[in-house]
């Protein structure tokens, strides 16, 4: 989620030395313990924490990981936005935990939350590597990472971990890579009990299929403001899809029917064991209040479609 | 004009006396620039500045001048006043505009953000301070001038679309919906908002323009539609344009960008050198991309960045020339060779601006003089 103006200018003043960190984190807390709120009172099944301590996805990863440093701003795929590119300058190593610094585990504990990770080819496409000679050993490494970090959330572990995948579309994979990619989620799932969902989105997520369908994964997540529907056509999924039918990356929001005439034309044309609604990607493209009417119209869709169903 | 011609590229970080707080320190700098740019009549302005008499208007025409006379002084071909009177080329472009809401932050990186706005309606140009503005520096100016304004293809991405989608047809899908909807938008602030902008500085005799695109290649897919939007916003214009497009894989330019009406394109390729003297592909790496402008006979002339604009290094003259004759080797012709930085000089100091725009000139003139002993 993004962080609402205060919290930014927050951040700010700490960037500058005019404000205290505990001071920020302290705002943080209030406004990820408000969000979590709004959620539950909403009706979203899988509340998300909102990670406002993240300047990117990748940041706690590439600050504490042993071997990992970050780098220079680096455009976040095909959009306005920035992160630090991680160097890796060393083989990566998990010396201390590193979730449960980023993440106010107090606060989902005991609720079926989602977290929100870099699935481990995009982090690799998304590193300067220095180190590895084997790129594929780097992907499997970070994945054994993510995988052990979680632990480190004990009774605050989420139910749904979200991998966000935009690299298993930004171009067609090789046998290779695939293999790669498959390999790693395996690791992941091994090591997380609850839901595996991965999320590809800002690109045409048919160019993932069909091996994605059979990756050891709960969900696989598309954008349907980037896939073809005549690309995953005919298809049939023994797990969940997610349709990210709402656009995280414009203001617009969706009518009620308008979110129902996507759902019920992808429902129509990819076989799957349920369907979940969801954004096309997270929301920190937005302003806050713009983000919040966007869940606050997700929920209203959710309500509306269930009511229909029963 | 000569081979390597110098210009600037847009912006110079505001002058001093327009802080937020004129304490004593920014008087003084007033007074010391005044006298080192020999700025007529400063000492008036700036007793008066300490006296606090100056309107912000006031402030605003003399921060204009002194950024004329920075540039002059330093002793480029090309100039205009940094950008003085402007907040930044986003949100000052659409503060003109109608059916534009600005709806607050969104980041950037970290904690740094920009302010989106949202078009609610067909935008359309409101009004039109670029005409005061150029009519101020062309009074003032005693070079050729040259004029930036924000192009419609960035003006488009770095905006979020509430009119455009909700008219496009939905019915042959999301995917595109919002493709007719972004086309029909960028189209609109080409025709709608920047257009008549150039055409009224052009009836006011603005010859050169600049129009800066730094999200051009931001979705490589629509770097087709950026070069129509371009060529849409030119046509039958009779005037010099520069494209200014920073911190890009150029590559993705191509073949797209061949199609471009421009006479310049304006790069950035210092802060991917490297600061070695030499001519060589080792020390001289920021330039490789020429090659492929080379390769396909582009027909307009390059400025590629020889000064990096994100570091407060002063790039030697002769460094500046090694550039530079890098540069005309690989495009295999000097006169299409333009001498500027990669970008503005916002985020520098006036000292800083100074020294790295003397560098560009006197670099400019040791690799003229290369070709003039030949």
């Amino acid at each position: 989620m993004p962080r609402s103006e205060e919290l930014i200018g927050a951040f700010r003043r700490l960037a500058e030395g005019r404000e205290s960190k505990e001071n920020v984190v302290a705002l943080a807390r209030r406004e990820a313990s408000a969000l979590i709120e709004m959620q539950r009172r909403l009706g979203i099944t899988f509340p998300v924490e909102g990670q406002l301590l993240w300047h990117d996805l990748l940041r706690p990863f590439a600050e504490l990981l042993e071997g990992a440093t970050p780098g220079p701003l680096s455009r976040w795929f095909d959009n306005n936005l920035f992160f630090r590119r991680p160097i890796i300058s060393a083989n990566l190593l998990r010396t201390s935990s590193i979730l449960d610094k980023y993440v106010f585990t107090d606060l989902v504990r005991g609720l079926n939350w989602k977290l929100i990770l870099p699935e481990p080819y995009t982090f690799y496409r998304l590193s300067q590597n220095q180190s590895y000679s084997k790129w594929d050993d780097l992907v499997l490494d970070f994945a054994e990472i993510v995988a052990e970090d979680l632990k480190s959330l004990g009774d605050s572990t989420p139910t749904m971990l979200q991998l966000s995948a935009p690299s298993l579309a930004e171009k067609r994979l090789s046998p290779d890579e695939v293999e790669t990619i498959k390999e790693a989620l395996k690791v992941v799932k091994k090591g997380f009990k609850g839901i595996l969902m991965v999320h590809i989105f800002f690109y045409d997520a048919s160019t993932a299929f069909p091996w994605i369908l059979d990756a050891d994964v709960d969900v696989v997540g598309v954008d349907l403001f980037t896939t073809e529907l005549k690309g995953i056509e005919g298809f049939s999924f023994s797990g969940s899809l997610a349709l990210g039918c709402m656009d995280a990356r414009n203001s617009y929001v969706e009518s009620v029917e308008e979110i129902r005439a996507a759902l019920t034309s992808t429902a129509a044309r990819i076989e799957a064991k349920s369907y979940h609604m969801t954004t096309n990607a997270d929301l920190e493209y937005l302003p806050r209040r713009v983000a919040d009417k966007k869940v606050e119209r997700l929920a209203a869709a959710f309500q509306a479609l269930r009511g229909e169903a029963s | 004009m000569s081979l390597f011609p110098t210009q600037e590229v847009g912006s110079l970080m505001r002058a001093p006396f327009l802080r937020k707080r004129l304490d004593e320190k920014a008087v003084s700098e007033a007074w010391y620039w005044g006298r080192m740019l020999g700025v007529v009549e400063f000492e008036e302005f700036v007793q008066r500045l300490r006296r606090g008499e100056c309107s912000s208007e006031e402030l605003r025409d003399w921060a204009s001048l002194y950024g004329i006379r920075l540039h002059e002084t330093a002793g480029l071909d090309v100039v205009y006043d940094g950008e003085q009177r402007r907040i930044e080329m986003y949100e000052h472009a659409l503060r003109q505009v109608r059916g534009v809401e600005f709806l607050g932050k969104v980041k950037v990186w970290d904690a740094e953000t920009y302010n989106k706005a949202a078009i609610k309606s067909k935008p359309s140009l409101a009004e039109n301070s670029y005409v005061p503005e150029f009519l101020f520096v062309k009074r003032h100016a005693r070079k050729q001038i040259k004029i930036p304004l924000t192009g419609p293809y960035t003006l488009a991405e770095w905006s979020f679309d509430e009119y455009y989608i909700a008219r496009a047809d939905a019915s042959r899908g999301l995917v595109n919906r919002k493709r007719e909807a972004k086309r029909e938008m960028v189209f609109d602030f080409a025709r709608e908002v920047v257009r008549p902008a150039v055409l009224s500085l052009v009836e006011r005799g603005a010859d050169r323009i600049q129009i800066d695109e730094p999200a051009a290649t931001t979705k490589p897919e629509e770097v087709g539609l950026f070069v129509e939007a371009f060529n849409e916003l030119v046509k039958g214009v009779n005037a010099r344009f520069t494209i200014h497009i920073c911190y890009s894989d150029y590559n993705l330019l191509f073949p797209h960008i061949l199609e471009a009406k421009t006479h310049e394109l304006s790069i950035e390729c210092a802060n991917r050198d490297t600061v070695k003297p030499g001519q060589g592909p080792g020390e001289r790496r920021g330039y490789e991309i020429l090659k492929l402008f080379k390769e396909h006979s582009q027909g307009f002339a390059v400025a590629p960045g020889v000064i990096d604009v994100h570091t407060d290094f002063i790039e030697p003259p002769e460094l500046v020339k090694d550039r530079l004759l890098y540069s005309a080797k690989l495009l295999d012709d000097p006169s299409l060779v333009i001498a500027c930085n990669d970008c503005g000089l916002r985020t520098r100091r006036w000292e800083v601006a100074f020294k790295k725009e003397k560098s560009l000139v006197e670099g400019a003139s040791l690799a003229r003089n290369t070709f003039e002993k030949r």
